[in-house]
């Protein structure tokens, strides 16, 4: 059965969190739900629909931003207790509106993630995970990485109690107590974690998680390992999920999978007799989705998926049919609820015009008035700066509350700006200087109207490192600008993962001197990405990294006065000790660097390469042939007499061409990349081979992997 | 219509009758809706097919009517046009949730238009596209495509779309057939 589901915007808010809207169940013979939602005011507004009006409930003064909205209540009765995480306390209230509890929980900083289950209280700040039960401080946990997220398998169902943390460096930590019972790798960082069927499944041990980076997977939660029941790539390459729940949307008895994403797409899964999920319907809104649940808001009868957006929009996809009358005639007639909504708008709009002129003649008044100071208005920007595992670029995503008018991108180091299909801006490259004032990039992006999200694709080179800034302009009067930065690593193409092959060739290099543990973390936090800033527990640490464009990896590990790097990539190591010693020079350390190259690296990592250099020339090489061999195909009427291999490629052109456009400069790249691998495996040798780089080239441009491997070793 | 005649007509003290025929495949919810459109009171709890035709009755706000509840059955459906004579205006119900037998409603829906009783008789067609609670049901748009609406050019026409076991929808609809009567007697 084909699912059709038609948008109802019901009210915009402010500014929203992630997981901060829920509908409260229904009570009494009412059918229809209400729906709890706070923003980043403070403000918890109830409300209910009635004949497409919004009947608010109640509404609470400004306060705190309100980082969670959770419902709770007595076990086994229906869980219509409000809690809200602001700042470092949690909140509660009850349906009607009335705080009953305001708990303080003495944690230094806010609170990122809550869980309630009846007396149970589960709050996380960045790193602290903090159990109360009845407000009495139960178990303390410090995680090695920054907490997304928390659940708790239910507890009336098994008994124990078992809490799982969401955390940054891809692991899911699951405790007992105080402390840490296994962790285990998923392949993104998760964002968001939910039970299964909102119960935990048959066994009440089954959570699913969703990712930054856009997958899904289930999991079992048994007492000594976890069991992976299934994982759902991300081959759309759909934005990061920030939020899920179960309702039975379809009316058929199971329970579908709702996802929101953080770039607007809404999807619903079912369920076929193996419990593997089906994507049965997806929607696309223009902004991201924070909550999403699913239930009967908007008129009784009718189900609907409900959804809360970041810039504070409470949006309905119900089952409800929209059009319901016609008659004779072209033009087809809107509804009475629409003519009022439209009415009223424009009411309102009048009012609000009018309001606004006397405002600004005021405040052009007071402008000059050389005392006064005119203040700037504060705009939210939720941004989120991500490495791409499959193309190893940079995602930078930029969402403001307000349509934006315009994006101005800054760099002081050389990247690429790629296209991005669901970018609709228009993008114009400034010529820079880079002598005069070291801008390597200004690109400004003019956004078109109604534009509240902005996609960005970065590609950068490893060993270029700096700082890549971005000045945000809404469309708000008066016109202000928001500068946000972001920095681009020595190693920024590596992807932390927890694992390293042992059998490879590697190069270590070994660091020795006075220096702190804290002081060669920042170090390491300073070369490579997704290094959590806090210094890690113990006297020492190690971290595993790939790199996600040669799959070349590296080991860090380093205590206090002691650093061992170990890669099977030459460039890693060399990029590292420039950067080390750097660093190290700047704070007047004296570093004993020692290095050991492995002969055998070369060869290997140039293996690695080799598939990719020699699919993206043959591609090239295709690619060449396509227009010549389109001419023949046109001239001749038709291919028979062109030998099979020409036959192919016309055959499979538009693919060939869209894998071209879609890989842009990637043969250059690896053209970079090997060039570098040869001047570092020489520097190390104490020899500067720069003049025999267009040699090296010549050998590319007749790419065979054996002469370019003797060109290695003999130069 | 005089003044009296008004007045007595807004205080509901006479109501003017009127016969109207209720028309539609079988299982569309023909006998749902007359049931749902009569006072609480006289509402009968459970349906069935209806064989042959019955006659039932209710009252909107200004009118009376009585409606002839056709069976909707294949072998009944001939008896349709003995009754066309009497009707003053038509209701046609569709099943929206039938997608299959869309046609066989188009084709029962253009031997009507076309039958001599009624091709040259200016009188009202309601449309109920009826079941629009049912998860996979057409529009009331998409059934007035399919049903080629758009081609009735000398009749008033209107589609609505109901749920006759909740009873949405259904006020609209009589509530335009109403309109429609009274602008025809005036």
């Amino acid at each position: 059965m084909e699912l059709n589901l038609n948008r109802v915007d019901y009210l915009q808010v402010g500014v929203t969190s992630q997981k901060t809207m829920r509908l409260l169940p229904a009570s009494g013979k009412r059918a229809t739900q209400k729906v709890v939602i706070a923003d980043h005011d403070g403000v918890i507004f109830c409300f209910g629909m009635k004949r497409g009006e919004a009947v608010p409930v109640f509404k609470t003064l400004p306060g705190q931003k309100v980082s969670r909205l959770e419902l709770g209540g007595a076990i086994g009765t229906p869980q219509e207790k409000i809690f809200i995480a602001t700042g470092s306390e949690v909140r509660g209230f009850t349906k009607k509106g009335k705080q009953f509890l305001s708990f303080e929980t003495n944690l230094t900083e806010s609170i990122r993630a809550m869980h309630v289950s009846g007396p149970d209280l589960f709050l996380c700040a960045s790193y602290i995970y903090n159990h109360y039960c009845d407000c009495k401080d139960q178990d303390y946990y410090l995680s090695s990485d920054k907490i997304n997220d928390i659940t708790c398998l239910p507890i009336e169902k098994l008994g124990r109690i078992t809490p799982i943390l969401a955390c940054k460096d891809r692991v899911l930590r699951v405790l007992e107590g105080s402390n840490l019972l296994y962790e285990f790798e998923v392949s993104g960082e998760p964002t968001v974690l939910a039970l299964h069927n909102g119960n935990g499944g048959n066994s009440g041990e089954e959570i699913i998680y969703g990712t930054s980076d856009g997958k899904l997977g289930l999991v079992q939660i048994t007492g000594n390992s976890p069991v992976h029941l299934w994982e759902m790539l991300n081959e759309k390459k759909r934005g990061g999920i920030l939020c899920i729940d179960y309702f039975d949307i379809l009316g058929d008895g199971v329970k579908e999978l709702l996802v929101g994403r953080d770039d607007g797409m809404v999807e619903i899964y079912a369920f076929d007799a193996n419990n593997e999920p089906g994507l049965r319907f997806e929607h696309a809104l223009s902004e991201s989705i924070t909550s999403i649940q699913g239930g009967c808001f908007g008129k009784e009868g009718y189900d609907e998926v409900l959804l809360g957006t970041y810039t504070g929009w409470v949006t309905g996809l119900t089952t409800e049919p929209i059009q319901k009358e016609v008659g004779p005639g072209d033009e087809v007639k809107m509804n009475q609820e629409m003519q009022n909504k439209v009415l009223n708008l424009r009411v309102e709009l009048e009012q609000l015009q009018g309001k606004l002129l006397q405002e600004r003649e005021k405040y052009q008044q007071s402008a000059q008035s050389s005392g006064a100071v005119s203040a700037v208005p504060v705009f939210s920007v939720n941004d989120k700066f991500v490495l791409n595992r499959d193309d190893a670029s940079y995602s930078l995503i930029l969402e403001v509350q307000m349509a934006i008018d315009n994006v101005l991108l800054q760099s002081d180091i050389p990247i690429d700006l790629l296209d991005v299909d669901k970018t609709s801006a228009v993008v114009s490259f400034s010529g820079c200087d880079i002598e005069q004032n070291g801008n390597f990039l200004l690109a400004t992006y003019r956004c078109q109207a109604n534009t509240t999200r902005l996609e960005l694709k970065i590609r950068s080179i490893e060993g270029q490192y700096g700082i890549l800034q971005a000045y945000i302009t809404p469309r708000l009067q008066p016109k202000t600008c928001q500068v946000h930065q972001y920095q681009i690593k020595p190693l920024s193409l590596h992807q932390r993962t927890h694992s390293f092959d042992q059998t490879r060739p590697v190069n270590t290099l070994t660091l020795t001197g006075q220096f702190s543990f804290a002081e060669v973390h920042s170090w390491v936090v300073f070369c490579l990405p997704e290094v959590p800033d806090k210094v890690p527990v113990g006297d020492n640490a190690t971290f595993y990294f790939q790199n996600t464009f040669l799959d070349t990896e590296l080991e860090c590990y380093y205590k206090k006065g002691e650093g061992l790097f170990k890669s099977d990539n030459i460039s890693t190591i060399s990029i590292l000790k420039d950067v080390l010693s750097k660093e190290a020079t700047k704070r007047k350390i004296n570093l004993n660097i020692s290095y050991e190259i492995n002969e055998e690296s070369v060869g290997h990592t140039l293996k690695l390469i080799h598939p990719k250099l020699e699919f993206q020339l043959l591609l090239a090489k295709k690619v060449q042939l396509i227009d010549a061999l389109k001419e023949l195909r046109v001239h001749e009427g038709n291919v028979d007499f062109l030998i099979p291999e020409y036959r192919s490629i016309l055959e499979e052109a538009d693919t060939l061409l869209e894998e071209y456009k879609k890989q842009p400069a990637h043969l250059e790249r690896l053209y970079g990349m090997i060039t570098d691998l040869f001047i570092d495996k020489f520097k190390f040798k104490g020899t500067n081979v720069k003049t025999k780089v267009p040699l090296l080239l010549e050998i590319l441009d007749n790419y065979d992997p054996n002469s370019l491997l003797l060109f290695f070793d003999s130069a | 219509m005089g003044l009296f005649d008004k007045l007595a007509g807004w205080l509901g003290l006479k109501k003017k009758e009127v016969h109207v025929l209720c028309l539609g495949l079988d299982n569309s919810g023909k006998t749902t809706i007359i049931n749902r459109l009569k006072p609480s009171n006289a509402q009968v709890q459970d349906i069935v097919p209806t064989i042959g035709f019955s006659i039932e009755n209710f009252k909107t706000s200004g009118l009376s009517f009585t409606v002839f509840d056709m069976s909707g059955q294949g072998r009944y459906r001939n008896l349709w046009e003995h009754y066309f004579k009497e009707g003053q205006a038509i209701i046609f119900v569709i099943d929206s949730s039938d997608k299959l037998r869309m046609v066989v409603a188009k084709e029962e829906l253009d031997t009507l238009l076309n039958h001599p009783d009624i091709k040259h008789k200016r009188i009202p067609i309601l449309f109920f596209a009826n079941k629009m609670d049912i998860r996979d049901a057409l529009s009331s748009v998409k059934v007035s495509q399919l049903l080629c609406l758009e081609n009735i050019k000398d009749k008033a026409w209107y589609i609505c779309a109901s749920d006759a076991v909740k009873g949405e929808g259904l006020q609209e609809g009589v509530d335009w057939l109403q309109d429609q009567i009274k602008a025809m007697k005036t």
